[in-house]
């Protein structure tokens, strides 16, 4: 049977339960995000410990600590795609570059597409009589 | 002299998009970084807009290897929030279903492995047997992929004792030409020089980095969501949990193989079992209560998770995809890192990579 436990903490007991349960040998299963109905962000550590997930919830905080330094690419990755998707911070995580799709392919360059996409959009907006 | 090697975004090593930066010296890989994204069409988002039922078909069509895993994975959650206990039957119906797909998944994969390495005969071989496989999935669902069996609730379509039949005899000879296959790759020379000491991922490697499925195995990490957390009926079937030593990209092809032989035994167990019944609970568009859960399924390249968040109404408020390749990927640039570029494409394709799952 796989259990599900939703455990509330603040925002200052990330890195202390990382530590503990990186420790303890225990799976980072992922970090997962989302806005509630009244915009409020819902940031949650989902480890997972044999049959059971216990997803330490924080809630109300637009930046919170990465525990990257502590739970390597496992956390780095997931904090990196809600950083992209919804605009959550992690404090020390390295942003320097995109995850999700490199900042200069909408500027042509690279080889990844010949036409530079905001010329592309540029046109459209023309043709279609929209201003930018 | 130091370069910068740029592969991808357009089919490195197999045909989904992924783009590799290496940095190598002479023609050994230094460092490595990988982006994803390419194929990013918006899924999460997307199925937010729509009720249960819609979500359930659009989160089937973000793989189309693995689609009854994703569907499977996200009723499940749904039907944990809900409170609602599918009939017995229609469990032992999934798992027949997720089995035959994890086999067509790994012998996808290996004849991949297999043309990369240069070996097309055996690689026409693996993919021609697979067709057994696939005409399985159609007889048994009326799709090769894409099968729309799991629905909330339950399965929407039975498995009559003719198909049954007709399933068990195939697997028989399916059996077989596994076993030619598994012989001719544990012995071939070309097979064992291309992959053995190729891409290695060590398993302190594999648990820092958190890689998991046969990907995490075949680094000798004993992880399975069917033997460590079971669900449907998992528990009761006897299975063992395949690993090898070696951790290369040859541990990867044979983590793989093993796999299939355990996934046959459980389907000819799931069919033994498998109870009388009705095989779902007739849900038309179901409206769920708030609450939140998140169910791990074991699809063929590992942990797939859904998380769910549902608001009492007919849509859910978030649907949170979490794939194996979105662990599995960032283990390549370590793998990377002492092999020759050469070597590239085949060790960015021995995670078994879905780009497609893991962009959404």
């Amino acid at each position: 049977m796989q259990d599900y436990r939703k455990i509330p903490i603040k925002k200052e007991d990330i890195i202390p339960t990382a530590h503990r349960m990186r420790k303890e040998g225990v799976i980072l299963s992922m970090i997962h995000g989302y806005l509630d109905g009244e915009n409020i962000p819902h940031i949650s550590y989902e480890y997972q410990i044999r049959d059971v997930i216990e997803s330490y919830t924080v809630i109300g905080e637009w930046k919170v600590p990465s525990i990257s330094e502590i739970y390597d690419d496992a956390a780095a990755w997931p904090e990196r795609e809600l950083n992209e998707l919804f605009g959550f911070e992690f404090e020390g995580l390295d942003t320097s570059e995109r995850l999700f799709l490199p900042d200069s392919m909408l500027s042509g360059q690279g080889h990844i597409i010949v036409t530079p996409m905001d010329e592309l959009i540029e046109n459209r907006y023309k043709k279609e009589g929209f201003e930018q | 002299m130091s370069y910068i090697v740029p592969i991808g975004p357009y089919h490195p090593s197999l045909e989904e998009p992924v783009h590799a930066r290496l940095i190598t010296e002479g023609e050994y890989i230094k460092d490595a970084k990988i982006f994803i994204g390419y194929n990013h069409r918006g899924i999460e988002k997307l199925a937010m807009e729509r009720n249960y039922i819609q979500t359930t078909t659009l989160v089937e069509r973000v793989c189309g290897i693995c689609s009854h895993s994703h569907a499977l994975a996200f009723v499940m959650a749904c039907e944990e929030i809900a409170g609602v206990k599918p009939p017995k039957r229609s469990e032992y119906i999934n798992v027949i279903i997720s089995e035959l797909e994890r086999i067509h998944s790994h012998i996808l994969w290996v004849g991949v492995a297999l043309h990369n390495i240069g070996h097309d005969s055996l690689f026409m071989k693996s993919w021609d047997d697979r067709e057994k496989i696939m005409d399985m999935l159609e007889l048994l669902t009326g799709n090769r992929v894409n099968y729309g069996m799991a629905m909330f609730g339950g399965v929407r379509k039975d498995i009559t004792a003719d198909k049954a039949e007709q399933v068990l005899k195939g697997l028989e000879e399916y059996e077989e030409d596994l076993k030619t296959l598994t012989d001719f790759i544990m012995n071939d020379k070309t097979v064992a020089l291309r992959t053995k000491g190729v891409g290695v991922l060590t398993t302190e490697d594999a648990l820092r980095i958190g890689a998991i499925g046969p990907h995490a195995r075949a680094s000798n990490v004993a992880v399975d969501v069917r033997k460590d957390a079971p669900y449907l009926v998992y528990g009761d079937l006897e299975f063992n949990v395949c690993t090898y030593p070696t951790c290369d990209v040859f541990s990867r092809v044979v983590v793989r193989l093993l796999e299939c032989f355990e996934s046959i035994k459980i389907i000819r167990q799931a069919f033994r079992d498998m109870p009388k019944g009705q095989i779902n609970l007739g849900f038309k568009i179901p409206v769920i209560k708030p609450g939140e859960s998140m169910k791990r399924h074991e699809a063929p390249r590992g942990q797939l998770s859904y998380f769910v968040v549902a608001n009492g109404t007919d849509k859910p408020l978030r649907v949170s995809i979490h794939v194996p390749t979105f662990k599995n990927a960032p283990t390549v640039p370590t793998m990377l890192k002492g092999n020759t570029v050469a070597d590239a494409g085949l060790i960015v394709a021995s995670i078994d990579p879905c780009f497609s799952c893991m962009d959404r």
